[in-house]
């Protein structure tokens, strides 16, 4: 299945932003693209989960060097 | 070796080096640091953090960082209790922020509340942020000086407004027994109205 996939560039954005800008964005999105969230602020991987989990969304958390997250965010289960 | 491998070993090596110098000094200031850094480690990693546990229950719904908060004071209740037992006791000062309230009071913590939300969170998250190399924190610690000395300067006119009530402790009116009871009641009442408030909200975004 060919994903598309939106890149939301976080990085140096601080609680509440991180969550409020994920949230407005993938409702915006269509239900076959997926968000890739990039944040190095640590609230805010623990505030898109737990929003993930309570909205059915699946997602998957990349720890990148240079404390920084990638968090991938879709509608459907992950493929693999 | 990666910077990130030599930035783990340098700090704790240099925490563990100055808390070993302090401790030489004065045996009591070096506890307190090694007691500091284990509570700096819970707080950076339970993202403990007072400013969310207001903002995220009324933006997002998430009594998580709410409820954390509730624990603390869970504990420094359960603390404060035992060094004011032993204190009254032993005939000693009761230790322990025991304070009146007025309504400078309610006009500080607007201005708090207020305050922290462009700052990205209270004093401690600033700390753990700028730890964490967050150089944006250095605007809220830029921030924060001046307004502490400010505070300071000014916290003298705030005293002599008037109308505060006479501070309580609970365990001189109700006793140990009562005031163990109602702020047991008191927490898990706050507790129960998160649950609510979380559960009233689930299934929307």
């Amino acid at each position: 299945m060919n994903i598309n996939t939106y890149v939301l560039d976080l990085v140096g954005e601080v609680c509440p932003s991180p969550l409020l800008r994920t949230q407005d964005i993938f409702t915006q999105l269509r239900a076959e693209t997926q968000l890739v969230v990039e944040t190095d602020f640590a609230r805010a991987v623990r505030n898109i989960s737990h929003w993930c989990g309570r909205e059915g969304f699946h997602c998957r958390i990349e720890d990148l060097p240079r404390g920084t997250w990638r968090i991938i965010i879709q509608r459907s289960p992950f493929a693999d | 070796m990666t910077l990130r491998r030599i930035a783990l070993l340098a700090g704790p090596s240099l925490a563990l080096v100055a808390g070993w110098g302090l401790y030489h000094v004065r045996p009591v200031t070096g506890l307190l640091w090694g007691l500091g850094l284990l509570l700096g480690a819970a707080l950076h990693r339970s993202r403990f953090c007072v400013a969310a546990a207001f903002q995220d229950t009324v933006l997002f719904r998430d009594t998580g960082p709410a409820k954390a908060v509730l624990v603390a004071l869970a504990l420094s209740l359960v603390g404060f209790g035992w060094l004011q037992y032993r204190a009254m006791h032993a005939g000693a000062v009761v230790p322990g922020n025991i304070y009146a309230i007025s309504p400078a009071t309610l006009v500080g913590a607007l201005l708090f509340g207020i305050g922290i939300v462009p700052a990205g969170g209270c004093t401690i998250t600033m700390v753990l942020r700028l730890g964490e190399g967050h150089l944006r924190f250095l605007w809220t610690l830029l921030g924060l000086i001046p307004g502490a000395l400010v505070g300071a300067w000014h916290y003298g006119w705030w005293m002599g407004l008037g109308g505060e009530l006479a501070p309580v402790h609970l365990p001189a009116v109700l006793g140990w027994g009562g005031a163990i009871a109602v702020e047991a009641a008191l927490i898990g009442s706050v507790w129960l109205l998160l649950s609510w408030w979380e559960r009233k909200g689930a299934g929307k975004a």
